[in-house]
């Protein structure tokens, strides 16, 4: 395979995308109830003055959060972008395919622990050591509970909308995510009403919210999100094949289980730490790829495309919240929420009869 | 009236004529609904009977009849807050299983629930805006503007399909649900904790704030719609052997799909209005009644379904009310827990054809 | 109005000077045909003449852009729909099978256009349900599922489906398509008797010329949108005539027990031999 010739036409895109990463993550740290000029954020990069108000916003506020929607933004579209690969299904989404709603509910499972009456008994079982105290949901705790939930509720729906003779459908696969989807968000639903504690914990996170991300959590998830990314690179290398159907791929000399094994825990990962970041957000894994195939239907180009469209739009997204209703925010989730199920319906109109 | 039966036929079906009505009438199907009414009613007696304060059944039983001798706090739990509860819930209930019936016949999708179209969500929307920018709306108004509020998705639905029997329907519907979900869920992240709380209740699917001035209201729109689905059940017969056939043994299907579309959204709509977004009901009672009365008779499957799906809510709302004492949880929640089963088993069932 | 038949009596459907579309391409030109009464009539002609848009503008299915359909002289369109129901009966190519419906129920749909508000169920009604299980042999499984039966058997209970609405015309589209020979046959002969025996008048569209052949009255040939001939004996057919139409060279062989013509495509292996071209054997 020529790859050369492949790669050629996208490096337009890409420096295309990086400007628009830089403006927008410009436009970010500028905005805000209160403006913050170009200038000033050059001097907090180069001397860093603790007693300068608009320096310590951006090191402990705005940075931060920017830093996180880059890398949320970047996680859902790879995840969108391999299980659209994976399933041969333009609408593969985590969202949609129930990831963010089993991640949510292990994280408020996780997080209402603690009130459950019944668990001082836990403690004498060997493998939760960590339980006298609630699982706290600090550190790597989060992503991995996330990604657990996340991964395990997306296998149920996959596993059941495959089963059957006429495989994955489009119908099957959606109804399968909204079924499992449902029931966990109905758990979730019914720990939260019955738990006052935990609601007021996770209410503005429930709706996918940067607003509340640290830097340690973010970087907890770093050595996770590289093992993840070596894993995208490795299975987007055998998509082009893949899409081809299972029986050409495995004539190429791909292994299809391995890839797919492979692809979903690598989707399952970058969801879970999106989920864990910054709550549920849902439809770029949806747009982003999508986009991303139409300019570049190369999978091997795709991965870092859609790293960089993702992070765009996640960084525009958030900007969005944070300003349209000013002095209010809005979390983030509604805006992509805005955004994509109008983009779910176009899609829907264009390609299906 | 000179009332003439006929005699049984091979199929089961007996000839009845009554004046000038001349109908048919299945003995199996007809007794196992009349069961199902009597299930219904006997779960509605009992469920009265349950709750933050038990009240035995011998009391029970002789104050509905008019004996007065209840404590007064005993007999305002039994009048003012059970018993138009529990008939709010059989009503809604089978509102809601009469929707999802017309639904699957008319998309001809058996994985159809008008909740699905986001006529849940849109009615949602326009209580809440209406709640939050009229706080002093009459609860009585409610079901009424709802049912604008979910006709109108249903129309934009149907516009942007151009179809209502299609995958493409089932799809675009669920899209604008979302994108009405989300339109909900930034109202209510602008609101307070304590102000967001009953309405994220009411949300989920609750009875708990049923009085009632609501109950007029929603059997009115009840019957009315009802006898719609009922009076076109014929024409939906013949709708379900595909649109060629159907004009040629004279079905108009453009008003027969109308008539049905309205008569479904403005049936869930009233539910939502009254009692919050419950879903699987419309999805999972239709497929009940065909697993008791078979697939031959829209009017069975409409009956069926609507006695399902009181059933369903009747038992829902109680299991929320009973089972987690001194804590209740909406019978939507319930469902939710419930129905998802269901629903997989139904798609497990069709996993090859789907 | 237009005649037809020895007896002179007005044809019971017809067209005059048709033109229909089908998504913005306009697939009928300028036709103008009779059917005549208890007879087969068969549409053939290959894929993309019109035969299904033909037969679908005659029941009323979709609107001509141009010129009338008659329905027992009257244009169809000024009939109310449910005397169109109860004088024409359709069966599509591929109907619509509602799940776990049994034959008797599926026939019983029949009878919608003889229904009413206050008539829902009546003695006529089950009379002509039977009736039309008998005729089509279908009564032995009555109670059983459509969807468990054979390819052939399905195909008689829509048959006896459209019997039971007692239409004098029945429209049928490609009915033999999708069955093995045998319920070919099987459809065929029912259909013939249908006119034969029970006097309906019935137009179908048929894919195999060879059946067509055998079994029709009337023939009305399509090609391009327009009639490109109709014959009344299946023995007049030319080489000539099969080959304009189909566009492809066939050699005309004599069925020996009807005496009727089969028509082959010719061939050759080898790309050297002439192909002996209108042959006639």
């Amino acid at each position: 395979m020529s790859t050369k010739r492949r790669g050629a036409p996208n490096a337009p895109m890409a420096l295309l995308l990086v400007a628009a990463l830089v403006i927008a993550a410009l436009l970010y740290l500028i905005s805000g109830p209160r403006l913050i000029p170009p200038s000033t954020i050059l001097s907090a990069a180069n001397a860093f003055d603790p007693n300068n108000f608009d320096h310590r916003i951006l090191q402990s506020i705005r940075f931060p959060r920017l830093l996180a929607a880059i890398t949320v933004g970047a996680c859902l579209g790879l995840s969108g972008l391999l299980l659209q690969g994976l399933l041969r299904n333009p609408l593969g989404e985590p969202h949609i395919l129930g990831l963010n709603a089993g991640a949510t509910l292990a994280v408020v499972v996780a997080t209402a622990l603690p009130t459950i009456p019944m668990l001082p008994m836990l403690p004498m079982l060997p493998i939760f050591p960590i339980f006298p105290t609630g699982i706290s949901l600090d550190g790597m705790a989060r992503p991995i509970v996330a990604a657990c939930g996340g991964g395990g509720v997306f296998l149920a729906t996959i596993s059941f909308a495959s089963a059957g003779k006429s495989g994955m459908t489009l119908l099957k696969v959606t109804f399968c995510g909204i079924a499992f989807s449902a029931l966990a968000g109905a758990l979730t639903s019914a720990i939260l009403i019955l738990d006052d504690d935990t609601l007021d914990k996770v209410r503005l996170w429930l709706v996918g919210d940067l607003s509340g991300t640290r830097l340690d959590t973010l970087g907890a998830s770093m050595g996770l999100l590289a093992v993840a990314v070596g894993a995208a690179f490795y299975v987007s290398a055998r998509l082009n094949a893949l899409a081809l159907g299972d029986v050409v791929a495995t004539s190429l000399g791909v292994s299809v289980r391995r890839v797919r094994f492979i692809g979903i825990i690598a989707a399952a990962l970058f969801a879970g730490i999106a989920v864990s970041i910054a709550g549920p957000i849902g439809f770029v894994g949806l747009i982003v790829p999508n986009l991303v195939r139409r300019f570049a239907p190369d999978y091997r180009a795709s991965v870092p495309l859609t790293a960089l469209c993702g992070a765009v739009l996640l960084v525009l997204a958030d900007l969005a919240a944070r300003l349209i209703m000013l002095p209010h925010e809005i979390p983030t989730g509604l805006a992509t929420a805005f955004v994509g199920a109008p983009v779910f319906i176009v899609l829907v109109a264009r390609t299906i009869r | 009236m000179i009332v003439k039966t006929g005699t049984l036929n091979t199929s089961g079906y007996y000839h009845i004529q009554i004046g000038p009505l001349e109908f048919r009438l299945h003995t199996r199907r007809t007794a196992i609904l009349c069961l199902l009414a009597l299930t219904v009613f006997g779960l509605g007696i009992f469920a009265l009977g349950l709750g933050s304060q038990d009240i035995a059944p011998a009391d029970m039983l002789s104050a509905l009849f008019g004996d007065m001798n209840l404590s007064p706090s005993n007999h305002a739990i039994l009048f003012e807050l059970r018993l138009p509860r529990l008939i709010l819930a059989a009503l809604c209930g089978a509102m809601l299983g009469l929707s999802g019936a017309a639904m699957q016949s008319l998309t001809r999708n058996g994985l159809a629930d008008p909740g699905l179209l986001g006529v849940r969500e849109g009615s949602i929307l326009v209580i809440l805006l209406l709640i939050l920018s009229f706080p002093a709306l009459p609860m009585v108004l409610r079901p009424v503007l709802g049912t604008i509020g979910g006709l109108a998705v249903a129309a934009a639905t149907v516009v942007i399909a151009r179809s209502t029997s299609s995958l493409r329907f089932v799809l675009i519907g669920i899209g604008i649900s979302w994108l009405l979900s989300a339109l909900v869920a930034m109202i209510l992240v602008s609101l307070d904790n304590s102000d967001a709380q009953p309405l994220l209740l009411w949300i989920a699917g609750s009875l708990s704030s049923v009085t009632w001035k609501i109950v007029p209201v929603a059997l009115g729109l009840f019957l009315v719609n009802s006898l719609l689905l009922f009076l076109t059940s014929r024409s939906s017969e013949i709708l379900s052997l595909g649109g060629q056939s159907a004009a040629g043994l004279g079905v108009n299907l453009r008003k027969t799909s109308f008539i049905q579309l309205v008569a479904a959204t403005m049936l869930s709509a009233t539910c939502v209005s009254t009692i919050g977004g419950i879903g699987f009901i419309g999805l999972i009672a239709p497929h009940l009644a065909k697993l008791v009365t078979g697939n031959s008779s829209q009017i069975s499957a409409l009956s069926g379904s609507a006695l399902w799906g009181a059933l369903l809510l009747l038992g829902a709302d109680t299991i929320g009310r009973v089972a987690f004492l001194p804590l209740q949880l909406p019978a939507g929640i319930v469902l939710a827990v419930i129905g998802v089963p269901v629903l997989l088993i139904l798609l497990w069932k069709r996993r090859d054809e789907l | 109005m237009i005649e037809d038949g020895p007896d002179g009596d007005i044809a019971p459907l017809a067209a005059k000077k048709l033109h229909a579309a089908f998504r913005d391409t306009t697939v009928l030109h300028d036709i103008s045909v009779e059917i005549p009464r208890n007879r087969l009539t068969v549409l053939v002609g290959p894929n993309g003449s019109g035969k299904s848009t033909l037969l679908s503008a005659l029941s009323r299915l979709i609107t001509p852009t141009n010129g009338t359909v008659y329905l027992d002289g009257k244009n169809i369109h000024t009939h109310h729909t449910r005397d169109v129901a109860r004088k024409l009966g359709i069966l599509p190519q591929t109907p619509v099978l509602p799940e776990n419906l049994s034959v008797y129920d599926l026939v019983s749909r029949g009878r919608y256009p003889h229904q009413g508000l206050f008539k829902q169920w009546t003695k006529a009604d089950e009379d002509a349900v039977q009736h039309a299980l008998a005729i089509t042999n279908t009564a032995d499984f009555a109670q059983q599922s459509v969807q468990n039966l054979s390819g052939g058997q399905r195909q008689r209970c829509f048959i006896a489906m459209a019997l039971a609405q007692e239409t004098d015309i029945i429209l049928l589209d490609e009915p033999t398509t999708y069955l093995d020979l045998r319920y070919q046959v099987d459809v065929m002969n029912l259909i013939a008797r249908l006119c034969q025996d029970h006097g309906r008048t019935i137009v179908a569209v048929l894919h195999d010329l060879n059946f067509a052949l055998q079994y029709a009255d009337h023939m009305i040939f399509l090609k391009d949108g327009k009639i490109y001939q109709t014959i009344d004996d299946p023995r007049s057919c030319s080489v000539d005539l099969i080959s304009d139409v189909f566009a492809t060279d066939v050699v005309r062989l004599i069925e020996p027990v009807s005496g009727i013509p089969v028509f082959m495509p010719l061939h050759s292996k080898s790309a050297d031999v002439p192909c002996p071209s209108r042959v006639a054997i």
